[in-house]
């Protein structure tokens, strides 16, 4: 499952192997396979919606950037969301 | 001063989920009694709904042992089928084909089967008479299920610190991990701390065997001793990463902090989220200043270490971890130093 820069919902699915929920600080996700924790101080970027069971982020207080899309990038090289840009 | 933010939830949650056990090891952090007030499944089955809205990753279940409780295993089902991932630390003794085959079917689903020796006469001198011999037999039973989620787990002590090599080859011969546990002076271990627990040259042992084997776990608080040789878990979690929950719902900030002044409140009748964000003992733990270690060049590495050891010890959770490897170095090099200086004291 992938999701494009250019979709009309921009919501990015976690594999189903990650946890994430929101903290004050950003992003917490949690590695079911390793059970490795990786702190994203992303702060309000990305917003956590929770659908059929299974994760999804979403641009939370600013809209869609470069800069938003560099961090997801970052996450998914890091395999906690699924992304392949546009 | 260490004043972190808690984070909204606890990531993981340990809960003794039965007090039952049916050995009797020497270092036991709880004292094998069964709670009168263990919580029924209804009830562990609304705590599972709590810690699944508060997204809590993960729940390690212990006791006690867990397999006595003969809902255990339905209660197993509940947490993984809630999408928590379920981690479970038994004695291996009560495993049998029936309770694996079910395990087998839960996902995500990690296991730890205590072991505390590499051979019976080591092992059984903890862990009681004949214990050995059934925790091999609940190992192979893991093994020729399929499981690859498994590790030994192993409480050091002076008794089987000479045997981590052997044991370590033992969990690679499996297929699975070895898991060090620190030992700490709680419950019955209160009791065979002074026979049973690392002296200074057996906690550097410890030290350079943990840096030798980058693999094997070290589920809690082994950082001070690691210090320096080690990277990951650079501070104590409890109160900010986890607390620990008691058969009857009692919560505290850990499992080796549960004297009267530490209970924080009470899940079935306080909820969770309030007992984490605003329990006296959290806010306690989370605002510990070790200020003896704060001139350490390693403090960000450890930031002062077991506050439940210091507590137990040395009756201060301010106090430095008592078994900080650094200060175990420098007390060595202050013994050769005495050393040397009496042999020169002739001349």
């Amino acid at each position: 499952m992938t999701a494009y820069v250019g979709s009309t919902e921009r919501e990015i699915p976690v594999p189903k192997n990650i946890r994430v929920r929101e903290e004050d600080f950003g992003l917490l996700f949690y590695n079911v396979d390793d059970q490795t924790l990786t702190f994203v101080h992303s702060k309000r970027l990305l917003d956590v919606v929770y659908r059929e069971g299974r994760a999804w982020l979403r641009p939370g207080a600013c809209p869609w950037s470069h800069g938003l899309e560099r961090l997801i990038r970052r996450l998914a090289e890091k395999g906690l969301v699924v992304f392949e840009g546009r | 001063m260490i004043d972190l933010s808690p984070l909204r939830a606890p990531v993981t949650v340990t809960w003794q989920i039965t007090g039952r056990c049916n050995l009797s090891c020497r270092h036991c952090l709880s004292d094998g009694a069964a709670d009168p007030e263990e919580m029924g499944f209804e009830e562990a089955k609304a705590l599972i709904e709590e810690l699944q809205r508060h997204r809590v990753f993960q729940i390690n279940f212990g006791g006690g042992e867990p397999f006595l409780r003969e809902d255990f295993l339905d209660i197993l089902e509940y947490t993984t089928r809630k999408g928590i991932v379920a981690c479970v630390s038994t004695n291996g003794t009560v495993l049998n084909e029936r309770i694996v085959k079910t395990l087998k079917a839960l996902s995500p689903l990690y296991m730890q089967v205590s072991l505390d020796g590499a051979c019976p006469s080591t092992n059984d001198l903890i862990r009681g008479k004949g214990s050995f011999e059934r925790i091999i037999e609940g190992l192979e039973l893991l093994r020729r299920s399929g499981f690859v989620k498994v590790a030994i787990n192993t409480v050091v002590l002076r008794q089987n610190v000479d045997e981590l090599e052997a044991l370590y080859g033992m969990a690679r011969g499996y297929g699975f991990i070895l898991r060090c546990t620190r030992f700490r002076p709680s419950g019955r271990g209160r009791g065979s701390w002074s026979g049973y627990s690392l002296r200074r040259e057996e906690l550097l042992k410890v030290r350079g065997f943990l840096q030798r084997h980058d693999d094997v776990r070290t589920g809690d608080s082994f950082f001070p001793i690691t210090v320096g040789v080690r990277k990951g878990l650079n501070m104590c979690g409890a109160a900010r990463m986890t607390c620990s929950i008691s058969p009857s719902g009692s919560v505290y900030p850990c499992p080796f902090l549960t004297d009267k002044e530490f209970k924080a409140g009470n899940v079935l009748t306080d909820g969770l989220l309030p007992i984490w964000r605003h329990a006296r003992s959290f806010e306690m733990l989370r605002k510990i200043e070790r200020s003896p270690c704060s001139s350490c060049p390693f403090f960000a590495q450890c930031h002062g270490g077991c506050p439940a050891l210091a507590y137990s010890l040395l009756g201060s959770l301010e106090e430095p971890d008592p078994e900080c490897a650094m200060r175990l170095m420098e007390e060595r090099k202050g013994l050769l130093w005495e050393a040397s200086l009496s042999i020169s004291s002739p001349l």
